[in-house]
Formats: C-alpha cells, sequence, structure tokens
C-alpha cells in the first residue's frame, strides 16, 4: 500500500513537473519582465554615481560593509564614473535583447549576473520587488526561446517533442509561496488580526498615491473589512488559481488588486512584477483571444495549431 | 544536448525539487530551532548565489506606524544658514515620489543600528552639493530628523493623507571642517 502511495506520489510530481507544456506564454512573461526591469533600473539611473560610485553615499571606507559578500559591481567594473556607466549600459543592452528574444537563455543569465551584482553592491535601497526581479531572471535563464518553443511544438500536436512543463512551474510557484509566505508574516502581526493595519497604510506619507476618498479611509469599520480582506484574498487567491474552475476568476481577482493596489500606494514597479508573475498561469490561447479584441494577429498568429488541451497543460 | 537536459528526470527533479524545499525553508517563518538551524545551514549558499529570498515580510508581521523626514542645516561662513531636507511627501507629485522611491530606502537607514557608519558620507554629500549651488564656504552642519508617532485609531484618530505632525527636530551628528579650532566646535556644539 505504502509502495502504491509512493508510486503515485512520484507519478503526480512527474506529471507536475515533466508532463509535456505550452511554455508559449514564456514568450510573454519575458518581455514583460524586460520592459518593467527597465524601468525600474530608469528611476535608478540619474542616481548610479551616488548609490553606486566611490564619489556618491558609499565611499571606499564603507563600501565593504554595505555590500554582498558574494559578486558585485566590483567583480566586473572599478567603481570610477564610467566604470558605473558601463555597468548599467551594459545590463541594458541585455535587457534589451531580453526583449527582443535575442539569445534568450544567455541575456537572461547575463541579466541575472548583472543586476545580482548591482543588488549585491548595494543592499540598502533594495527591497521586496527586486527579490522578485532577480529571482525570475533567474528562472528565465531555464526558459526556452520563442523559437525552439515554436520549434518543439505543442503537445498534442503531431511529431511534436514539446518541452516539459517544469520551466513555468518555476514562475508559478514562486508566485503560490511568495503570497502564501506574506499572508503566514500578516498573521503574526497584530496589527493585522485586530484590522487596523490599513489604517497606518494610508497614513504613511511615503507611501500614499492617488487618495482614496475620505469615506473609505476614515471609518474604521470598512478599514478593518479591507484590511481582513486583504489577508483572506491572500490565502485564497494563490490556492484557487491552480484550479481548472477557479483559474480564471482568481487571476481577474489578482489582476485587480495588483492595479488597484498600484493605484492607492507607491510601490514602485512591485505590483507590476507581481503581475507578470501571474501571468505564467496564464493559457496562451486566452491571452491570444484577448489581445485579439485590441491588436490585429498577423497570418502566422491565426495558423497556429490549436492545442488539444492546454488547460490540462498548465492546471492541475 | 540542452534540449535532452529538460527531459532529463533525475536532473530536473534533483535541482527543482531541491531548489523549492531550500526556498520552503527559507522563507516561512522559523518555527522550531530545528528550523532555524536548517535555514543558518542554506543561508550561506543562497547568498553566495544570490538565490535567497528573505522572508516575504511585505508590511508584516507589523506594520510601519511612523513618518520621518530627514533636514540638514548649515551654517556658513558669513554666517547665514540654509537647510536641506528629504522629500515633503505630502505635497509632492507622483513624479517626484517615484523618483525619490530609491533614496527614501536609503534615509529610511539613517536612524537604525546602521546609521552612524552612514552620516558622514551623506553629509559630506549634502555639503558638496550645497556648497557648489549656494557658491559659500561651510562651517557648520547638523544633520537632524523629525518624526511623527501613529498612534492606534482608538487613541488618536490621525486623518489620512495630511501632512504628518512631526515632533521638534532632533540632531544626532554634527559636521565641521578639520580646520575649525577644538574651541569653535565648543563654541558652535553650545
Amino acid at each position: 500500500m505504502q509502495f502504491l502511495n509512493l508510486k503515485s506520489c512520484s507519478s503526480a510530481i512527474d506529471r507536475f513537473l515533466l508532463a509535456p507544456g505550452d511554455l508559449r506564454i514564456l514568450n510573454v512573461v519575458r518581455p514583460m519582465f524586460g520592459i518593467f526591469l527597465a524601468i525600474n533600473l530608469l528611476f535608478l539611473w540619474p542616481d548610479r554615481q551616488l548609490f553606486f560610485g566611490a564619489e556618491g553615499l558609499f565611499p571606499d571606507e564603507i563600501y565593504d560593509k554595505f555590500s554582498s559578500a558574494s559578486w558585485r559591481m566590483t567583480t566586473f567594473v572599478p567603481r570610477t564614473a564610467w566604470g558605473v556607466d558601463a555597468y548599467f549600459l551594459s545590463l541594458f543592452f541585455f535587457i534589451g535583447s531580453l526583449i527582443c528574444g535575442w539569445y534568450p537563455r544567455c541575456s537572461a543569465l547575463c541579466v541575472f549576473m548583472l543586476l545580482s551584482g548591482l543588488y549585491n553592491s548595494n543592499t540598502l535601497i533594495f527591497d521586496g520587488e527586486d527579490t522578485v526581479f532577480r529571482l525570475f531572471a533567474f528562472y528565465l535563464i531555464f526558459a526556452p526561446g520563442p523559437q525552439q518553443i515554436k520549434e518543439a511544438g505543442l503537445p498534442g500536436q503531431a511529431n511534436s517533442t514539446p518541452y516539459p512543463i517544469w520551466p513555468l512551474r518555476l514562475f508559478q510557484v514562486q508566485m503560490t509561496a511568495l503570497m502564501l509566505a506574506c499572508v503566514w508574516q500578516k498573521l503574526r502581526g497584530e496589527s493585522w488580526l485586530d484590522g487596523t493595519a490599513m489604517y497606518y497604510v494610508f497614513r504613511l506619507h511615503d507611501f500614499q498615491k492617488f487618495p482614496l476618498p475620505e469615506f473609505i479611509t476614515e471609518n474604521l469599520l470598512i478599514l478593518k473589512v479591507m484590511t481582513w480582506s486583504v489577508i483572506l484574498f491572500e490565502i485564497s487567491a494563490p490556492i484557487l488559481i491552480w484550479f481548472k474552475r477557479t483559474q480564471l476568476p482568481a487571476i481577474i481577482a489578482l489582476l485587480a488588486f495588483h492595479l488597484m493596489t498600484d493605484l492607492t500606494m507607491n510601490l514602485m514597479m512591485f505590483h507590476w512584477i507581481m503581475i507578470t508573475g501571474w501571468m505564467s498561469f496564464v493559457i496562451y490561447d486566452d491571452f491570444s483571444a484577448l489581445r485579439g479584441l485590441f491588436w490585429r494577429q498577423s497570418d502566422a498568429e491565426r495558423n497556429e495549431a490549436p492545442l488539444l488541451s492546454a488547460n490540462e497543460a498548465v492546471s492541475l | 544536448m540542452l534540449k535532452s537536459l529538460y527531459h532529463s528526470r533525475p536532473l530536473v527533479l534533483l535541482t527543482v525539487l531541491g531548489f523549492w524545499s531550500v526556498s520552503l525553508i527559507e522563507i516561512t517563518p522559523k518555527v522550531s530551532e530545528f528550523h532555524q538551524q536548517a535555514d543558518d545551514l542554506i543561508n550561506p549558499v543562497l547568498e553566495t548565489t544570490s538565490l535567497w529570498q528573505g522572508n516575504w515580510d511585505l508590511f508584516a508581521p507589523g506594520i510601519d506606524t511612523w513618518n520621518t523626514h530627514l533636514e540638514c542645516q548649515i551654517k556658513w561662513a558669513d554666517g547665514s544658514e540654509s537647510t536641506w531636507s528629504t522629500l515633503d511627501w505630502t505635497n509632492a507629485s507622483q513624479w517626484q515620489r517615484m523618483r525619490n522611491f530609491r533614496r527614501n530606502e536609503y534615509f529610511d537607514n539613517m536612524i537604525t543600528n546602521q546609521g552612524p557608519s552612514l552620516w558622514p558620507a551623506l553629509s559630506d554629500h549634502i555639503i558638496r552639493t550645497m556648497s557648489v549651488t549656494e557658491q559659500k564656504t561651510v562651517r557648520w552642519a547638523d544633520l537632524k530628523y523629525r518624526a511623527e508617532t501613529i498612534l492606534p485609531p482608538d487613541q488618536h484618530w490621525r486623518k489620512a493623507y495630511t501632512t504628518p505632525e512631526f515632533h521638534a527636530p532632533l540632531q544626532f551628528y554634527s559636521w565641521y571642517p578639520h580646520a575649525i579650532p577644538e574651541s569653535e566646535i565648543m563654541f558652535f556644539g553650545n
């Protein structure tokens, strides 16, 4: 009996990771990641010498204290003005090649190395969103490029040898684990449990963005309902997104949640990289149909062979 | 050749499941001594490979309950004074908010244990910039901060989106050029 259980468990893991998968959505995730990372770094560009140059806020005497022991900017270039410029420009170059799908895996490797080196060079100015960017750059190293995915074919197609699903699973599991870890931390916090967390959020001056109406921000009952709704949502959405029936509503709810939060809170590109991560759950044919409502599809795209069971490739 | 690695069952199971197991140890709150020991063991590996992700304590478990504002008061050789300060977030435009996001991450560290190492370089930078703008010679500079503690709503209801009610500025660092004699430092200090 135990043997049977182990066998079924092993078989489930094989299906989860090694089943042939439709990886075309990675061709959407990759440029989205590149564009949002480029925007994120463009805001850092004017302060590059300040935060990374030897003449800025981190002179050589304290550079070691606030940089990581792993590889960093100085592993590749000196801390001179041109060295910092060259480092940023190289990073932008590889982000550009990633967006264009030009040697995507090599580009992702270079982005991961340079981005990690940047974060490791100044541990004080980066936060959660940068961790997501760094991890996604790492996962993209394993994502086959658009041409490879096209050549391999799709599950269910004749004479196709599609890639296994696990490069997509890296994103999906990361997003689920991230959100559940967030909510676990929240459940340990007094203000989240007593419902006052959102009261404080709307009063932190550096996180404010577009203001919500007064009847929301000045009503404790509504603020408490909002606080507890966030917890309930963060528990349920990353679970419901794995089931075929609830996947689409969960994706729409997550999209709305991140867009609304981005409108009301100044968190730079955090919600945009989160939306990019949740995109890994979207079935490419659905995305393609949605895109077709706004943009005219090319003949090649229209003639793409249909999948036998695209849903099964992504959902549990 | 490369594609066959994608289908290699032992390789995929070992690396992917191994990575997820290690990440699970890292991101979950430490529930036991054994969990903490395992985390201590894997942390150096994750840091060296830049694959660490912390425990995702975003706005949790506790949420910040204070607003802060940094100032630098500069006394010039001609007796005049200038004040440099961080962004007035309440009245800032969306562009300024985006533009100052990283700087804010840096300024948040000023009043922490890491702050003292950062103060001299920040003062140097402010004085260097202001000296060029004002075309004056600096004699003295004080770094100060103002803070507002947001009390629980049942103790004091604070209206949202209003300018924080900061307390009086608290000086935490003084900068002076080495050329100033000790007696003068005492004079200014008093």
